[in-house]
């Protein structure tokens, strides 16, 4: 290496940073999944089309005049699309397994290093009654406000995701969630200004 | 694998988008991230699986990521022209190379000198492609260029200094 030029020191040392292999394997598994699932919709779509072409002409006109009716009774936002939006925001950034930034116990600790947040992260009571241990946290962001993902555990090893960001105005509206989708749990409360989303395979 | 892209050629993307998503943070956990996240908006918009592609996804994760906080700082615009770049591409040490050295060199970098060089150096872009890339004019590139090589020299000279008997 001795008197190489400075870019191929540059080249040389990228090239040998590689993605760790446990998340190149999550990450190619994932484009094999979605490739699957459009390979078999692609195959099912072109059956049924020319198989259905004069149903689908009708589908689109009934669809087009249900549609022009709805527009005019239908509110520009509620707190039913804002919490079907949370709702699946929470559960894909739960999917997503984010390794944590922050390791620690307990939210005191947490708080020491969250210094970014706009809010104080707090310990949730419903937290205390289901017995999740805290594994840590990172920054992340719900409808687009700063917010803190704090990964927990219960006694089994089941993995949960709690979410805290600031009870903005547009949260005070909503009332509690408790949804299950896909075999997650979803529930949203608030306490002490603070707005809580918690998902996991079991929340009770 | 589907979409006229096969495995091998989705591990040499991810391979690259993980790179440059180091150069960006110089951190590998949140390299990771940003390249999970930026794979799956492709993946879900059922973008184009190119580099081009995915280094714009990563490109503006990181940036949303950090810009509460971290502006990336580019440097005022000098008159440099390619050949002072050029002539600057000499090996950073006479003495013996480590990557260790290289590292904490790269560290001291600004992110988007670091980042300029990494598409020049690894990539193979030209300053125009990097500016495009970037969204910033190509004399600007040209200077985060030479900024970054004299501050690895520099750094380099540092540490001559330092380890001299």
């Amino acid at each position: 290496m001795k008197n190489e030029p400075a870019t191929q020191q540059i080249k040389h040392y990228y090239e040998q940073k590689k993605l760790s292999p446990s998340k190149l394997q999550q990450l190619m598994d994932i484009s094999q999944q979605q490739d699957e699932k459009e390979t078999s919709l692609n195959s099912k779509d072109n059956r049924w089309f020319f198989k259905n072409k004069l149903s689908i002409a009708a589908s689109i006109f009934f669809a087009f005049i249900i549609g022009t009716q709805m527009f005019f009774y239908l509110p520009t936002e509620n707190n039913e699309a804002l919490a079907e939006r949370i709702t699946k925001e929470i559960i894909l950034n739960h999917q997503k397994q984010f390794n944590i930034e922050f390791q620690g116990d307990n939210i005191n600790e947490l708080r020491t290093h969250m210094q970014k947040l706009d809010f104080n992260l707090i310990q949730s009571s419903r937290i205390t009654e289901l017995g999740l241990k805290i594994i840590g946290t990172r920054y992340c962001s719900i409808q687009g406000e700063i917010a803190a993902q704090i990964k927990l555990k219960d006694n089994e090893g089941n993995s949960y995701t709690l979410y805290e960001t600031a009870l903005k105005e547009n949260l005070e509206k909503l009332t509690e969630i408790e949804k299950t989708v896909n075999g997650l749990a979803v529930t949203t409360w608030s306490e002490h200004g603070v707005f809580f989303g918690l998902v996991g395979s079991k929340t009770n | 694998m589907s979409s006229g892209t096969s495995a091998e050629d989705i591990e040499i993307l991810l391979q690259s988008g993980y790179r440059y998503a180091l150069s960006l943070t110089h951190n590998s956990t949140r390299a990771e991230d940003i390249l999970q996240d930026a794979w799956y908006s492709v993946l879900h918009a059922d973008g184009p699986r190119n580099k081009p592609y995915i280094f714009r996804a990563i490109r503006s994760r990181f940036i949303n990521q950090y810009k509460r906080d971290l502006l990336i700082p580019l440097v005022p615009l000098d008159d440099i022209n390619e050949e002072d770049y050029s002539t600057h591409d000499t090996p950073f040490h006479h003495q013996a190379y480590n990557d260790e050295y290289l590292e904490q060199a790269l560290s001291t970098l600004r992110t988007a000198e670091r980042e300029a060089l990494f598409l020049t150096a690894v990539e193979g872009y030209t300053a125009q492609e990097v500016a495009e890339l970037t969204d910033q004019p190509r004399g600007t590139i040209l200077s985060m260029l030479h900024r970054s090589r004299v501050k690895i020299k520099k750094y380099y000279q540092t540490i001559d200094t330092d380890t001299a008997p």
